[in-house]
């Protein structure tokens, strides 16, 4: 095809100087600089430290203790029900009126350990429990005498107290790094370890609120301190230490309150409770009486504390009777986590615990003249007193994740003994088509964690 | 509230317009620039060609000798083509001097080639007779990303081809309609029935378990969107498909590159295969040829949907409802204390009584286009309308298509190349599947009461699931340049570039109306997508010695997709208002961008020897932006070998085997990680702290991996295509085997660190297969002729492994239960459910829950499939103007969890097999089994099917009549149906559509899912 050799060279040599000339022209640049790509929706790992980061990192973490807790309207950003959600529907507080089986599951306590449903809040629990370590491991370095390190202090303890109340006996507690995605798997701890671990953070979380002095932490120093001093007593409570608990709660200064602060802002900071309930969201948990025959009567009782109307629309369900609580009116409501109200009752246990029922009673009573309710009709008997403190604590806490831990702590010591002797059937009953597994499952999805073992099965 | 909303949302509206605007000008500039160096390229270098010579002549029918029109007719190597007139004649300039095979192919004729000696400065005629062909296989195929053609005997991949022109297309209602059993191996799964809504595109299997297995899509060299998830908002799992703003009427061909042993060159991506598409652009004419269409036809719903059922007389705990059987069990009844399981059971179908509900719909459409050209500049353009209505109020699909293609070759060695599309759709969607207002579940979960639309008020009337509107509005345009320049008679500079760019604007509304269970929400979103394409490549020809020639290709490509879109959400309307503007509360707004940028270089040698032996090698080195840091490029190697026995000089031409050709190949290409999968990030959440005020957060929003690589794809195939007596029988049979390695994984983590899963490349999947393609005319006399063309897939999918992974679950039942995981060994996605055996043991004729007996554990149940598809395509010819085609479909081997008639019974009680005590025993322990067991081992059912999917009658007009009368060339009419039948031992209402069928999922179920419509169409067609 070519006429001679001659032609054909110069030709190559042309060819192959322009080929030179873009190569060069290539490794001259930054190989990589044209694979850079921006992506303005997020913020890289390197923004989650230093002191610039503290206010960021203890904002985020409420934001998903709040998700975890109390739950938030935002089903697409894993803004599910919460554990008081949960909790209610497992104990008498809730009658689930959804199709979800896993939430039908939760209602009669057949719950297994692939209930996704359960995952989802324990994720949301792990999450905000990483998010709370992420921010002290900040705090530590840049701001350890900050009442936000308190804060997280605290908000920590109290996962390891809903966890600890909540699901059995064997739970992890793992962390993550985000910039590299490496696991350091925790090992299963049981629900003393949980509760000691809580009551140990909560120590910690006091001790950084007394330590600051800062003006503008101030206000919320008490706040953070009868944070601490309510979460040991409800776990010393859990540990069947009832005198402790409620010497510790008798420091809890009147008028303490914590709450998970609410806002429409977005849907995710909305009240997850309110958005189960209400007739203008997802009518699926309905004000539970005499749930299975055994329950408490939250509805019959016509208390105020458990206020509820019937819904002018049907269930979530088809079901057409369903009633709406309104102690979560809107979506704005806010959730207590814990309040004088919660200590003065630790209280009253302590007293009746300790053979002053008239003094205890006389706790119970004055809370109630609060909301115009009369006093209580004696109890007779030890049972029976610790029965009326359990029934106060259940219509006072109502829905705000108590229940499940009193009906599971009076199976254990003290309580599971003379003169008490509580079965499972005094609080809340097994009752037809109900299971009588008192605990969350520890959900399947922790199994990659090489620590596993499983739950232990005498601990109620 | 509502202020802050609305000024977030101009403020991101508007620095993506900005964002937008700056970028178009940039690519713009890019693309002028580069034109403008291939302009001066080419007056530089249009002084060095070498020496050519023209090549004219005739072709002719053999058995009229009448000219041919429109045949293709190439020669010279880089190839030289031209197209012919009219009368059968042709002109080939440029073509470099010597010897040289020239082919002529046509649509309906065999290929023929001749060898011929080019001189220089002078004219060479060669003459030919095409044998006419029941069908036949495309012979010029695109093998690189540059718009590289070269000849289907060179390469030693097995392509599929469709040439729309060459199929009836009024049943077609879509591009997936196109692609739907005509090409073995692709596999179309159809997501709804409802129009407007996509399919998920398969090609060989699907060899991802976590990322798209979508093909990509290129358009005259031009990579193009290939999402078919498209809506933004849920609709209870029916989504849209970008594959479906094609328009297969400008579409001059379409080649299925199955995967990287044929696409190699593709590089990070086509792992899941390649659909090139080549649009018309002109044939040479002495005068143009418009071409008119008009469409009209009827679409309907003939499923059969079961009724509603309950038992009178005895009642829940509810009293207001009635009791099922699986109550009963329960001990859940009112009232019964003696045999009520034999109570009779009532039923009602609101189906069969909803007048004005499902009224008939509608398609209707036109086109015009004009073809044509000359020698020196060919053209094609046109514009269709198409408008489809479904068969509830809110269901319809607006297709408006534009397109322009252009050829021009102003000098004898440059050739430029123009392509122009733009489509306009507007769909409404309703509610369907798993969503509550769905149209179906309305109907399906109601009440078994006459005149009772409502279940106990959980579900809404007709009129309110019509009211609800998913629109969304597309936009798109696809623009492209390529330019081929032979600079030297031996060196070929190819170049091409281009846009395609979707604008989706999508947005629904459950307006104010009454008994809606919504809180009248309505949202909004839109996208705009941008997917840049730049090409070049440079091929060098030469001989090593007489008999061997080689060729050295040297090419690069760069691939930008960028996505950028805002939404906005709200609730509570004011009357009156059907627009996020009328919320009042719940707001939501944000915005979300993308951009994944692929960089590609690739060598690529072919050695020919004698013209007869093929070897092609080639790699290609990708750099990817999403990519993790320590692993930023990809290599992928690939070979082929073709051999043509048949042109051997020493094979005997006889007239048993016309043709003989044995093929291997093999290659690899990847898949890329979606877009922030390898880099760890926090997103922003608002906490109002101490109630003070709203402060913003951060949390975790994905998790980093510097390791994350693309999943690669190996590929290996071997076959041959032989063709016997004439052509009259063609044969193509290729086995392959697929290999899918670092797949792309969410490794299970402990969930207590607040995250599922962490991303990793982990574990393996094989996908085997053998593909068969017969054509055959199986009688051919006067006035008759059946011919008749076979597709037979036989695909073996199988995880090997997933490495630490060990399993991962891809859906849950109406239990909770698994039932479909990946495990290592078995399909991926394999169906698993607790089995049971049942017996009647006390013959009262129902099944009651201590009747059955379980498994200890869950077991296999099957796949997703299929396993074997089969494609009939009869064609039926009388006098030449009679033609009936059909197209038969088999799918086997496919399971299908029948979810929507599991949930009647476990949430509603109101299926059959739970309230009727004469319903087969074998639904009866379905539902036992279910409520009792928590297995849904019942409802994962044999999905197999034969489906009659088209039926045509094309009755053509002779041409003199046409001539008379219309003043025209051509004219016919043709009647046609789709999804005319089916025949399955599916219990649900139809196997096919899946309510994932549009999402990147391996989930193959029904919930309350539309079946497809059936279609009536009659089609005019005129050319003058």
């Amino acid at each position: 095809m070519y006429s001679t050799n001659r032609q054909l060279l110069p030709r190559l040599a042309r060819t192959a100087a322009f080929g030179a000339l873009i190569a060069s022209g290539v490794v001259g640049c930054d190989a990589h600089q044209p694979l850079k790509v921006k992506d303005p929706d997020v913020a890289p790992p390197g923004f989650a430290t230093g002191a610039a980061a503290l206010p960021l990192l203890r904002a985020g973490a409420l934001a998903d203790f709040a998700v975890a807790v109390s739950g938030a309207a935002d089903q697409q950003n894993n803004g599910h029900e919460g554990i008081a959600n949960f909790g209610g529907i497992f104990t008498d507080e809730f009658d689930d009126e959804d199709t979800f089986p896993t939430r039908s599951a939760m209602n009669t306590r057949n719950a297994t350990n692939t209930n996704s449903s359960i995952a989802g809040v324990f994720e949301n629990l792990g999450a905000a429990h990483n998010d709370a370590l992420r921010a002290l491991g900040q705090y530590a370095t840049y701001g350890p005498t900050q009442i936000g390190r308190a804060e997280m202090y605290n908000i920590d303890a109290y996962i390891y107290i809903y966890i600890a109340e909540h699901f059995c006996s064997g739970v992890p507690f793992s962390t993550i790094d985000i910039a590299t995605g490496k696991v350091t798997n925790g090992a299963f701890l049981t629900t003393v370890q949980m509760l000691d671990t809580a009551i140990t953070e909560l120590g910690e979380g006091e001790a950084v609120a007394l330590s600051d002095t800062a003006s503008a932490d101030a206000p919320e120093v008490p706040t953070q301190i009868g944070l601490s001093k309510v979460g040991i007593a409800r776990a010393l409570l859990d540990l069947g230490q009832i005198t402790a608990a409620a010497d510790t709660a008798n420091a809890v200064s009147p008028g303490f309150i914590y709450q998970i602060y609410t806002s429409s802002n977005t849907p995710r900071q909305e009240n997850g409770i309110w958005n189960y309930t209400a007739p203008t969201q997802i009518q699926a948990f309905s004000v539970a009486d005499g749930k299975n025959n055994t329950g408490l009567p939250f509805r019959s009782a016509n208390d105020p504390r458990v206020p509820y109307v019937l819904s002018d629309q049907p269930a979530n369900n088809g079901n057409p009777v369903f009633y709406n609580q309104l102690k979560y009116p809107t979506a704005t409501t806010n959730f207590t986590v814990a309040d004088y109200t919660e200590a003065q009752l630790i209280l009253a246990e302590g007293d009746i615990f300790n053979g002053n029922y008239a003094a205890g009673k006389t706790i119970m009573d004055n809370l109630r003249s609060t909301v115009g309710l009369p006093p209580l009709a004696a109890a007779v008997g030890d049972k029976n007193q610790i029965l009326q403190v359990l029934s106060e604590r259940a219509f006072w806490m109502y829905v705000t994740g108590h229940r499940l831990g009193d009906m599971r702590r009076v199976l254990r010591a003290p309580y599971n003994a003379a003169p008490y002797s509580f079965v499972q059937d005094d609080v809340y009953g097994t009752g037809a088509g109900l299971s009588p597994t008192l605990e969350f499952p520890t959900p399947q999805l922790t199994n990659p964690n090489p620590n596993y073992v499983a739950c232990d099965p005498t601990v109620p | 509230m509502q202020a802050s909303f609305e000024h977030a949302g101009v403020s991101g509206g508007a620095r993506r317009s900005m964002t937008i605007g700056k970028r178009v000008a940039t690519r713009i500039t890019l693309l002028a620039s580069w034109l403008t160096i291939c302009a001066g390229a080419r007056t530089l270098l249009a002084q060095q060609a070498g020496p050519t010579g023209v090549l004219v002549g005739r072709v002719t029918d053999v058995d009229s000798k009448q000219g041919v029109a429109d045949a293709i007719v190439r020669a010279g190597t880089p190839a030289r083509a031209a197209r012919t007139d009219g009368t059968g004649h042709y002109r080939l300039t440029g073509v470099p001097v010597g010897d040289t095979r020239v082919i002529v192919n046509r649509l309906g004729f065999a290929v023929i080639s001749k060898s011929a000696t080019i001189t220089a400065g002078s004219e060479t005629e060669v003459d030919f007779d095409l044998q006419p062909v029941s069908l036949t296989l495309s012979q010029v195929i695109v093998t690189g990303t540059s718009g590289t053609t070269e000849l289907a005997r060179v390469n030693g991949a097995s392509i599929g081809v469709i040439e729309p022109d060459s199929i009836e297309q009024a049943p077609l209602q879509n591009f997936s309609d196109l692609l739907n059993s005509r090409v073995a191996g692709l596999t179309v799964i159809q997501n709804s029935g409802n129009v407007g809504t996509g399919s998920r595109i398969v090609v060989r299997g699907q060899g991802s378990a976590s990322l798209s297995n979508n093909p990509l899509i290129v358009i005259d060299g031009i990579r193009a969107y290939n999402n078919t998830n498209g809506y933004a908002f849920g609709l209870g799992g029916q989504t849209t498909s970008r594959f479906d703003d094609l328009d297969y009427n400008n579409i001059e061909n379409v080649e299925v590159l199955r995967g990287p042993a044929a696409a190699a060159l593709y590089g990070t991506e086509a792992a899941a295969g390649v659909i090139v598409i080549t649009t018309k652009h002109g044939d040479v004419a002495q005068s143009p040829r418009w071409d008119f269409f008009a469409s009209l036809g009827q679409l309907a719903d003939k499923t059969r949907y079961p009724a509603n059922y309950t038992r009178v007389g005895i009642f829940g705990a509810d009293t207001s409802e009635g009791c099922s059987l699986i109550e009963e069990y329960a001990g859940a009844c009112v009232g019964v204390t003696g045999p009520g399981r034999l109570t009779p059971s009532t039923h009602y179908n609101l189906f069969q009584n909803s007048p004005g509900l499902f009224d008939k719909g509608y398609t209707e459409g036109t086109g015009l286009s004009v073809d044509g050209g000359s020698q020196a500049i060919t053209y094609n353009s046109g514009a269709n309308w198409n408008r489809q209505q479904g068969n509830v109020s809110n269901n319809s699909d607006r297709f408006t298509h534009v397109n322009g293609g252009f050829e021009a070759h102003p000098y004898s060695i440059l050739d430029i190349g123009l392509t122009a599309l733009y489509t306009q759709r507007r769909i409404v969607l309703p509610l369907s599947d798993n969503a509550v207002g769905g149209v179906l579940s309305g109907l399906l979960l109601g009440s078994a009461a006459p005149n009772g639309y409502l279940f106990d008020g959980f579900l809404l009337s007709p009129e309110n699931t019509e009211s609800i509107r998913n629109n969304e509005a597309v936009d798109r345009v696809t623009i492209g340049a390529s330019g081929t320049l032979r600079a030297f008679p031996w060196l070929t500079v190819r170049g091409n570039a281009g846009m395609d760019y979707v604008d989706v604007f999508d947005y629904f509304v459950a307006p104010p109306v009454a008994a809606s269970l919504f809180t009248y929400p309505a949202g909004a979103q839109d996208q705009a997508i941008y997917e840049y394409t730049g090409a070049a490549s440079i091929s060098a020809n030469y001989p090593i010695v007489p008999t061997l020639k080689g060729t050295t290709t040297i090419g690069g490509e760069w691939v930008d997709q960028s996505i950028h879109g805002v939404y906005g959400e709200g609730s509570s309307l004011i009357p009156g208002t059907n627009s996020v503007a009328g919320a009042t509360s719940n707001f939501a707004a944000g915005e979300f961008n993308s951009d994944i940028v692929n960089i590609g270089g690739y060598v690529q040698q072919q050695f020919a020897w004698r013209d007869v032996l093929f070897a092609t090698g080639s790699a290609r080195l990708d750099g990817n932006s999403a990519f993790g840091a320590e692993h930023s490029t990809a290599l992928y190697p690939a070979g082929n070998i073709s051999y043509n026995i048949s042109d051997e000089s020493y094979w005997k031409k006889n007239d048993i085997i016309t043709s003989l050709r044995f093929r291997i190949a093999g290659g690899q290409s990847g898949r890329e990680p979606t877009f922030r999968l390898a880099q760890g990030s926090y997103t922003g959440a608002s906490y109002n702290v101490n109630g003070a005020g709203n402060v913003t957060g951060l949390i975790p929003n994905s998790i980093g991996n510097a390791d994350l690589k693309p999943e690669r794809s190996t590929e290996y195939e071997t076959g041959f295509d032989a063709s016997f007596w004439k052509d009259k029988f063609s044969l193509v049979v290729t086995a392959y085997d697929r290999t899918e390695r670092d797949l792309i994984q969410a490794q299970p983590i402990d969930i207590s660190t607040g995250t599922g899963s962490i991303t990793t490349n982990i574990g393996q999947i094989d996908n085997r297969g053998l593909e068969f393609t017969v054509i055959t005319r199986l009688v051919e006399t006067d006035p008759f002729k059946f011919d008749l063309a076979t597709t037979l897939n036989v695909a073996r999918n199988k995880l090997v492994n997933l490495g630490s992974v060990g399993t991962s679950v891809v859906a849950n039942g109406i239990t909770g239960a698994i039932i479909q995981e990946n495990i290592g060994g078995q399909p991926l996605g394999v169906f698993t459910s607790v089995p049971y055996t049942y017996k009647d043991l006390n013959h009262d004729g129902v099944i009651e829950p201590n009747e059955i007996t379980y498994g200890s554990k869950p077991v296999t149940v099957g796949e997703p499939g299929p396993r074997e598809e089969l494609t009939l395509s009869p064609t039926f010819t009388v006098f030449k103007y009679f033609t009936v085609n059909a197209v038969l479909d088999r799918r086997d081997g496919i399971t299908v969890y029948d979810g929507g008639d599991e949930f009647r019974c476990a949430a509603f009680q109101n299926g059959r097999e739970c309230n009727d005590p004469t319903a087969p025993l074998k639904d009866q322990a379905a539902a036992v089994a279910a409520a009792f067991n928590g297995t849904d081992y019942g409802y994962l059912l044999n999905g197999s099917f034969w489906k009659l999917r088209e039926v045509s009658l094309k009755i053509t007009a002779p041409d003199a009549w046409v001539h008379r009368y219309l003043r025209g060339r051509t004219a016919s009419l043709t009647v046609s149906g789709r999804n005319l039948a089916t025949a399955t031992p599916y219990r649900g209402v139809d196997p096919e559509v899946s309510e994932f069928g549009g999402a990147p999922t391996l989930a193959n179920a029904q919930f309350f899912t539309q079946p497809p419509l059936r279609t009536f169409v009659g089609r005019i067609d005129i050319s003058w």
